[in-house]
């Protein structure tokens, strides 16, 4: 007689298996627990068939440049930062890879391109142009698509404003009160407080009528851990105009846990439901200014290199497959290997803290203590996904 | 829902309202840098963390 394997949970009324998210009845048939992965023997195809299953929805990072006015302390890609990007992205071969992409993925419903940076303002024009053509791609496909872009705020012209007026919403980095933010965003043209001149242009886009596209988020510093920041920021913000559900007051990686210590592992008991960006297969794409694709926005070298927009989408989609089987953590770390509860931390973020080996930070037990409790709940599913943070 | 523009006592009261909410979510409930500020990858709610806590990266799938 088959058992059932470590993954599954008597949740409630039903059998829950807690890495590919699938229920069963209790008195499943021994073929439905096999074929749905259920039994002893079948973990790691389990595995193995939740990361590689077949994308629904994409999410595509257009880097349109690394070009841009701001060099900020907190920035993740100042490495990366030029003056001039003598690299742009060439519509007609993104096209022609999404054209395939879709071609080969016919489950693919919809999915979002985000333009990232760099500044993406200071390439407006080309941006336009993306957008119009994908969109034409999109809708003869059938596939629905969405534009969304991250921008500093500091410039603002006819272009931009097309720009922006084409996107479904758009993202503007403040980093706090203005002590704060110009404290960690110095302008490149040395012109005035980038602060000032942000929100300048964001009462602009008030009056011009995208008052529900505009997104606020910040990257506070450790400074700003406070509810008189708080209320310094909301209070200046929503005197000009923006919503309040649109702010996201959020800090930055504190330094406290830059060392991942105890704070970390606290993190760790908490579900991380689906893989790190860097590993979900042909679903999480970086297109960058050299017209390649990586699977890593962070770090566009070779080593996350899938490969060009040119390329034959079955040779990305086995490379991708590589690349993840040889760089996602958990699929080498023996301890993750045999852990019960991987469904729900597949090693977590491994971009903020440099996680190349989960289990050395770990808490997998509360984790399944936490996940246990929900199960007996009956409520292991929104556990699982984040929704119900009571256990 | 407010008027376009808030008063600074209206923009105080608001604020105030929900103050402990938003100190409770300046970090993301799974600690994965796309919902950590530092990269700004919001999704199309706008939400750094959705209502269900997770980064539109981690939702999307």
């Amino acid at each position: 007689m088959s058992q059932l394997n470590r993954f599954v949970f008597r949740n409630g009324d039903e059998l829950f298996n807690i890495t590919n998210k699938k229920s069963l009845p209790v008195g499943a048939s021994t073929s439905d627990l096999e074929q749905f992965g259920f039994l002893e023997g079948g973990e790691e195809k389990v595995v193995r068939d939740y990361i590689f299953r077949e994308p629904k929805t994409f999410e595509i990072k257009l880097i349109s440049t690394w070009t841009c006015n701001l060099r900020c302390s907190h920035c993740f890609v100042l490495h990366q930062l030029v003056n001039k990007d003598k690299g742009s992205i060439d519509v007609d071969k993104l096209c022609g890879f999404m054209d395939s992409y879709f071609g080969a993925f016919s489950k693919l419903t919809g999915g979002r391109i985000q333009f990232v940076g760099g500044e993406t303002a200071l390439t407006a024009k080309k941006n336009i142009e993306a957008i119009e053509r994908v969109t034409d791609l999109c809708n003869t496909r059938g596939v629905k698509i969405r534009f969304h872009s991250n921008t500093n705020g500091l410039e603002l012209d006819e272009d931009i404003l097309d720009f922006y007026t084409k996107l479904s919403n758009f993202t503007i980095s403040l980093d706090g009160p203005k002590h704060l933010h110009d404290a960690q965003r110095k302008a490149l043209d040395g012109r005035g407080s980038p602060f000032d001149r942000t929100m300048e242009n964001i009462g602009r886009l008030v009056s011009l009528g995208m008052r529900d596209k505009i997104m606020v988020q910040s990257a506070v510093s450790d400074e700003g851990m406070n509810k008189e920041c708080i209320l310094s920021f909301y209070k200046s913000l929503l005197m000009t105009g923006v919503k309040f559900e649109n702010i996201h007051y959020k800090v930055s990686v504190p330094t406290e846990w830059h060392d991942p210590g105890e704070k970390f592992k606290e993190a760790r008991a908490s579900p991380f439901p689906v893989p790190c960006c860097k590993y979900r297969w042909m679903t999480d794409f970086t297109v960058c200014t050299d017209n390649n694709i990586y699977c890593d926005y962070f770090d566009t070298t070779e080593k996350n290199k899938i490969g060009s927009l040119l390329d034959p989408i079955e040779n990305l989609a086995t490379k991708h497959r590589q690349l993840i089987e040889t760089n996602m953590p958990v699929l080498h770390d023996p301890k993750c290997k045999s852990c019960p509860v991987i469904g729900i931390c597949w090693g977590n973020c491994c971009n903020t803290y440099n996680l190349y080996k989960p289990s050395e930070i770990c808490d997998a037990e509360g984790l399944h203590e936490r996940a246990k409790k929900a199960a007996s709940a009956g409520k292991l599913f929104d556990f699982a996904m984040c929704r119900d943070k009571s256990f | 829902m407010s008027a376009t523009f808030m008063t600074e006592s209206e923009a105080e009261a608001l604020i105030n309202e929900h103050m402990d909410e938003l100190m409770s979510k300046l970090f993301c409930a799974t600690q994965c840098s796309e919902s950590g500020a530092s990269t700004g990858l919001t999704g199309d709610c706008g939400a750094l963390t959705c209502i269900d806590g997770l980064c539109c990266g981690c939702c999307a799938r």
